[in-house]
Order: C-alpha cells, then sequence, then structure tokens
C-alpha cells in the first residue's frame, strides 16, 4: 500500500516536473534533461498499468524500462556539461579528460575483472533478479563516479551556477547516491532487504522530483560571467612558477617530515 | 563484504559532497574578488608576513635555548606554549593568504582552454599537502623542531609571490580601489 502510495505520488511529482517546463520554455533550455523527465513519467504510468493488469509480466518490464532511464540519465551529466562547464574551457577540459579516464577505468576493470576472478562463471549460479540487481547496480556506480567527479571538478574551480543547473545535480545525486547504495544492500543482504529497498528507493527518487519541482519551477540561467574587463594573465608563466615552486616545498616538507 | 563497504562509503561520500554545493553560493569566485585578495595577498606577506628577519626571530632556537639554561620550568612551559601560539597564528595566516592566491590562480586555470591535466593534479595535490602538512608539523612538532621547513615554506611562498605580484603589476591603486568597490565580498586586509 506504502509502495503504491509512493508510485502515485512520484507520477503526480514527474507530471508537475513536466507541466512546469511548459510555462518558462524550459523543455528547449534543457532537452535532455526533460527527455529523461518524460520518459521516466510515460515508463511508469505503463509499468503501473501493467502492474494492474499483467503482474506476471512486471518484472521484465520493470528491468528494461530502468536501464533505459538509467541510459537517459546520462542526459543530465551532459546538462552539466552544457550549462555549468561551457563557459569555463579549462574546467570543462579537466571534466572531459576526467570523464574519459574514468570510463576507461571501468572498461578496463569489466574487461579484466571477470578473467581474473571468474566471477562470470559464479554469476551464472544467481537467479535471474539478483543477476538484473548487480547489473543495474554496476551502471549506476559507473554513472555515480563519472557524476562525483563532474561534481569534483565544478567544486574545486567554483564554477558558478543557477538554480535550475544546481537542482538538476542535487536531485539527479540524491537518487543516484540512494540508489547505488540501496543496490548494494540489496545484492549483499538479499531478499530480506527486497521490502526496505521498495520503500527507499522510490522515496530517495521522490526526494528528487521535489527537488526538481522547486528547482525547475522558472527559468534561472547560471549567473553571468562577471570578469572585469583586465589584461589577461599569463597563465602558463604564473602555472610553470607555481609548480616550481611547489614541487621545491613538497621535496623538503618530504625531508622534514622524515626526519 | 569489501564491494558493499566501498559502494556505501562511495554513496555517502557523494551524498555529503551534495550536501555542500547545495551551501554554496551560486556565484562563482570569479570577477574582481579574487584578483584584489590576491594582490592584497601578495602585499599582506611581502609586507607582513614572510620577512627573513620575522621569520627567524618567531622561530629562533636560540631564544629557546636561553630559557632552557637561565630560566625556571614553569617560565620555560610558558614561553614555549606562547611561541607555539605565535607560531600557530603566523602558520594560519600565510596559511589564508596563499589561499587566496591558490583562488586567484583556479580563476585564472578554469577559463584557459590549454589546461593539463597532470598539472593541475600535481598542483592540487602540492597545494593542499603543503597546506596540511605546514599546520600538521606544527601541531605535532612544535614551533622550534621544524625551522628548516618555515624558513623553505617561507622562500618558496616569496618566489610564489614575485610571480603573482608581476601577474598583478597591471593593477595600479587607483584601479585596485575601483575593482575593490565592485567586489561582491569585503576585502580582506
Amino acid at each position: 500500500m506504502l509502495t503504491l502510495a509512493i508510485w502515485w505520488a512520484c507520477i503526480l511529482a514527474e507530471a508537475l516536473v513536466l507541466f512546469r517546463a511548459f510555462p518558462g520554455r524550459l523543455l528547449r533550455r534543457y532537452p535532455f534533461f526533460y527527455t529523461y523527465a518524460a520518459s521516466v513519467l510515460v515508463s511508469d504510468v505503463f509499468l503501473f498499468a501493467v502492474y494492474v493488469l499483467n503482474p506476471v509480466s512486471y518484472a521484465a518490464w520493470c528491468w528494461r524500462a530502468e536501464f533505459f532511464n538509467i541510459l537517459l540519465g546520462c542526459g543530465i551529466i551532459l546538462e552539466i556539461f552544457k550549462h555549468v562547464l561551457s563557459r569555463y574551457p579549462g574546467a570543462e577540459r579537466l571534466a572531459r579528460i576526467t570523464g574519459v579516464a574514468v570510463f576507461s577505468a571501468i572498461f578496463c576493470f569489466v574487461l579484466l575483472y571477470p578473467m581474473v576472478t571468474g566471477a562470470s562463471r559464479a554469476g551464472a549460479a544467481f537467479a535471474e533478479l539478483e543477476k538484473y540487481v548487480a547489473l543495474e547496480r554496476d551502471v549506476l556506480v559507473a554513472q555515480a563516479i563519472l557524476f562525483f567527479a563532474v561534481l569534483a571538478v565544478i567544486s574545486y574551480y567554483r564554477t558558478a551556477m543557477g538554480r535550475n543547473a544546481k537542482g538538476m545535480i542535487l536531485g539527479y545525486g540524491v537518487w543516484l547516491g540512494a540508489s547505488v547504495m540501496t543496490l548494494a544492500l540489496r545484492y549483499y543482504i538479499g531478499r530480506r532487504f527486497t521490502h526496505a529497498w521498495n520503500v527507499i528507493q522510490p522515496l530517495a527518487y521522490f526526494t528528487s522530483l521535489l527537488i526538481w519541482a522547486v528547482s525547475l519551477w522558472s527559468y534561472e540561467p547560471s549567473p553571468a560571467f562577471d570578469e572585469p574587463a583586465l589584461p589577461e594573465m599569463d597563465h602558463e608563466a604564473v602555472m610553470a612558477t607555481t609548480r616550481s615552486a611547489m614541487e621545491a616545498m613538497r621535496s623538503h616538507l618530504t625531508k622534514v617530515v622524515r626526519a | 563484504m569489501i564491494q558493499l563497504i566501498l559502494i556505501l562509503a562511495f554513496g555517502v561520500l557523494c551524498l555529503s559532497s551534495l550536501y555542500f554545493l547545495a551551501r554554496r553560493s551560486p556565484r562563482a569566485e570569479g570577477g574582481s574578488g579574487p584578483l584584489v585578495e590576491a594582490r592584497q595577498a601578495v602585499l599582506a606577506l611581502r609586507s607582513g608576513l614572510l620577512p627573513p628577519d620575522l621569520v627567524a626571530r618567531i622561530f629562533a632556537r636560540e631564544d629557546l635555548e636561553y630559557v632552557q639554561s637561565e630560566v625556571p620550568d614553569n617560565v620555560r612551559a610558558l614561553f614555549i606554549d606562547e611561541r607555539k601560539k605565535i607560531a600557530l597564528s603566523w602558520v594560519n595566516q600565510v596559511r589564508r593568504q596563499i589561499l587566496c592566491l591558490r583562488r586567484f590562480y583556479l580563476g585564472s586555470a578554469r577559463s584557459y582552454a590549454r589546461l593539463s591535466f597532470k598539472t593541475e593534479v600535481e598542483l592540487a595535490l602540492d597545494f593542499a599537502a603543503l597546506l596540511f602538512a605546514c599546520r600538521a608539523v606544527l601541531y605535532i612538532r612544535g614551533p622550534f623542531a621544524v625551522p628548516g621547513m618555515v624558513e623553505t615554506t617561507a622562500a618558496a611562498a616569496t618566489r610564489v609571490c614575485n610571480v603573482y605580484e608581476k601577474s598583478l603589476a597591471f593593477l595600479t591603486p587607483a584601479q585596485l580601489g575601483t575593482l575593490a568597490d565592485r567586489s561582491a565580498g569585503p576585502a580582506r586586509p
């Protein structure tokens, strides 16, 4: 009953988020985000109908819809690049390199891990549901690592963010963090955790929807880039000398700490 | 089990970083604020905090040796305690000014299209290690244990100051006043 209530609340909140996109013309400004939002709304309504009319086939449809929406969720990271980082070429470059490095590392891990541990053979013994849980958890962990890396670059360079972009990041982060943790617990504890999982994950998602509904109520772009009209710095010279000074300090500190 | 702990720790890290993100101001630390702060930090470091005589005096080992040989234990303990407070205060002020310079550096770096990933990571680690180690070593080993470190840190900070001073040389006192008025936050002393 509680799960159904949260489900309905989520559908209403998703509809509200999409509805608010029209007066502020947000659809055109954040196309990837609203593609994701529309997709989860359609999936939820469709899955609810399946759940009522044909409960046997619900699980199969549910996992397909989940994976499709998780892939579309990457669009939110694209929106972050477009609206938060694009005005800062240096920070954007660093975030891009970090993203590629993270995905390369994950790809290598996925290829090498089963060879080293024989995990794929052990996996064959799992029930179908367990395999889906493990797969969803792994995909979400990969996405969360990328999301966290981009967030670290944004925080480190203190780039400006409007209410819309901040809300997108917070909402998606809450859902992603909660999902990764609950899926890991579900995989480790097993079916005993299913009941809690069925409540915690939709509640986290509902929280995200509320954050999105509030932060995307109207259009509020990132603040204008308020850089004074002053001569350009020679960044390379500043960087090179800062670096050599830091190296000198570091080497001396190492000696002192070891002494 | 290890896998579970790692994933849970990562989830907590993600959620806590969101908390800090939610608390931060929507504006970037851009504009004229860091420029003015960096200029003032260079001046403060040059004139007030880094002169070799001052650094040598604060961390002078001869003072300790004199007090150890000539005065009672309670006075010696009081002297060490007071000197430690002065040293910590000095380190904190230098640290604050270096943070201003770092803000200025990051403000310059984030708009620089040819940024090197390796250099940025190294610099970030160096800044972090330096700021942490200054404080940690001083707390753990006391103001007299590391005179060499302090001198080197001060000398290196002076070199950094020189570079930033050249970069900020175009700022005349008149421009500085105008920018200080324009910047959002209060200027640091």
